[in-house]
């Protein structure tokens, strides 16, 4: 579904790179978890997959097409597939709730329905429906501007589940949410990869909550692919020692040692 | 003053004192060889005001407003498809830049050398005031609504694109609800400054109260003079008063 072949990404001339030879394949259907301390470069994985960041080197592929130099038209097509919750939420500040979530319908509607606002009754009720079940039925008529910080961030994953794309990446999409509703949200979203076998690709910060709904962990560091394994052979020491942390229970000198210094 | 030598402050001292004298010698300006007996006249002559043209002058401070509004909407009709196309990042640099040079020289162009442009054009006071504030004000709205788009914060552009959305899709919907408030604001400030400058293009006989009062002062009617001046004052302040409101609102 997703390929990824040496891809490197530079910023900026002389800065070290985001990404550093990455080559990934993900499967169709596949829950692949990216765990990696801050800087590590998952940001930049996920939005070079969504064709929002051009690679300095590689290619990325998705369902065999190259996205990496694709024309406008094609890359539309493919972002219609791959749903992104983004880190900072990118909401629209003065629509309500209802209207950022339909903005995940644009890619599906006629140019003057999305420019006039006139969305079918079906893409209505979708987002109503997506709302509620992330317990924002309530919200749906509140400006985003004056909700908090997590129930902005459940507006951004409905926003991606009503896109209904074949794959969704997201960017620490429960990071401002507290234990219990971060995993109801990871719950909606891999009831979606069960249902509808969507590709799910999630950064996250929780290695325990990787571990728990996903089968697949991705670790990256200083833009290196430094794990890449199903998570039921995971263990929690071998993630401290991908993240280069030496943890109380790790046996010291195995890899984790150079760690930190290694990842800077 | 803090921080400064005084060797630099002597050497300020000197140029503004250069600056003085240099510019009283090339306007001639000299206090005592003013004739105060025409101004006696003048200030006599102005009362009592000649209130009678009061409806005279209420329906022309009526007209600069309606001249300023038309002046200004017309501006901003062009100014909206014109600034996206201005906007770096929005359109293609081969579009852009002559977008741009083009505003710059319409804004370049004082309203007044617009209106006698369209005087002599057109021959029609109110329509050669309302085509000047438009020539004039399309490419200052180009410029700085294109400024506010750009200014757009990416997040809400990258959402609506990352959807698969077409290009004017991000534009409408990523762009657009942000600048809207700054947008108005413009308008609304370029509004008020139309009221005051439709008063001065009346001077030059492009229509509204600036042209009742030059018309008055063709037939040294100074009681009447005052009554037009008490109105553009009256305009003035009203322009002043409705440009706070609408900040108020707007911010
Ligand atoms: N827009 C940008 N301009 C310049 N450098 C950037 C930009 N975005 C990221 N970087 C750099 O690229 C590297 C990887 O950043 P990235 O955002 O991908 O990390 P991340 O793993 O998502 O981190 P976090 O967990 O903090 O979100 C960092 O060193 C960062 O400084
Ligand atoms: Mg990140």
């Amino acid at each position: 579904m997703i390929e990824l072949e040496g891809v490197t990404h530079r910023y900026g001339e002389g800065q070290p790179p985001a990404l550093d030879g990455v080559s990934l394949v993900i499967g169709a259907g596949e829950r692949v978890a990216l765990l990696g301390p801050s800087g590590a470069g998952k940001s930049t994985l996920l939005r070079s997959i969504a064709g929002l960041v051009r690679p300095t080197h590689g290619v990325v592929r998705f369902r065999g097409r190259p996205v990496t130099g694709a024309s406008p038209g094609e890359l539309r097509e493919i972002r219609k597939e791959i749903a992104v919750i983004f880190q900072e939420y990118h909401l629209i500040e003065p629509y309500t709730a209802l209207g950022n979530v339909l903005v995940g319908r644009f890619g599906h509607l006629p140019l003057w329905r999305v420019l006039l606002g006139l969305f079918p009754r079906a893409d209505r009720e979708l987002a109503r429906r997506a709302l509620a079940e992330l317990g924002l039925a309530d919200y749906a008529q509140v400006p985003v501007r004056r909700l908090s910080g997590g129930q902005r961030q459940r507006v951004a994953v409905a926003r991606a589940l009503v896109q209904g794309g074949a794959v969704i990446l997201g960017d620490e999409p429960v990071s401002n949410l507290d234990p219990a509703t971060a995993r109801m949200v990871l719950e909606l979203l891999c009831e979606r990869n069960r249902r509808e076998g969507t590709t799910l690709v999630l950064s996250l910060h929780a290695p325990e909550l990787a571990l728990q709904f996903f089968d697949r962990i991705v670790v990256l560091r200083a833009g290196r692919v430094v794990m890449d394994r199903p998570a039921r052979e995971v263990t929690p020491g071998d993630l401290a020692a991908a993240y280069g942390v030496r943890t109380p229970g790790a046996p010291p000198g195995q890899g984790g040692g150079a760690g930190i210094a290694g990842a800077l | 003053m803090y921080g400064t030598t005084p060797g630099r402050r002597l050497a300020v001292a000197g140029v503004l004192t250069a600056a003085i004298a240099w510019s009283v010698w090339v306007t001639g300006f000299a206090p005592s060889q003013w004739d105060l007996s025409a101004v006696r006249e003048f200030v006599a002559g102005m009362f009592p005001p000649d209130w009678t043209v009061l409806p005279t002058v209420i329906a022309k401070m009526g007209e600069t407003i309606g001249i300023a509004f038309l002046g200004t909407l017309i501006a901003f009709l062009l100014a909206f498809p014109l600034s996206f196309a201005a906007a770096r990042g929005l359109s293609p640099d081969w579009i852009g830049a002559p977008v741009r040079g083009v505003a710059a020289f319409f804004r370049a162009i004082p309203e007044i050398l617009w209106a006698l442009l369209f005087l002599v054009a057109t021959d029609l006071g109110n329509i050669s005031g309302i085509l000047a504030l438009a020539a004039h004000n399309v490419g200052i709205l180009t410029k700085l609504m294109a400024e506010v788009y750009e200014a757009a914060p990416a997040g809400p552009q990258e959402a609506v694109l990352s959807t698969g959305a077409a290009p004017a899709a991000v534009v409408w919907h990523g762009i657009l609800p942000w600048s809207l408030p700054h947008l108005f604001s413009h308008l609304f400030f370029r509004f008020e400054c139309n009221i005051r400058t439709a008063t001065v293009l009346g001077l030059v006989g492009a229509g509204g109260i600036g042209h009742l009062l030059m018309l008055h002062r063709s037939l040294l009617q100074y009681d009447r003079m005052l009554v037009d001046t008490l109105g553009i004052l009256a305009l003035v302040l009203l322009s002043d008063a409705l440009g706070a409101l609408v900040r108020r609102q707007v911010t």
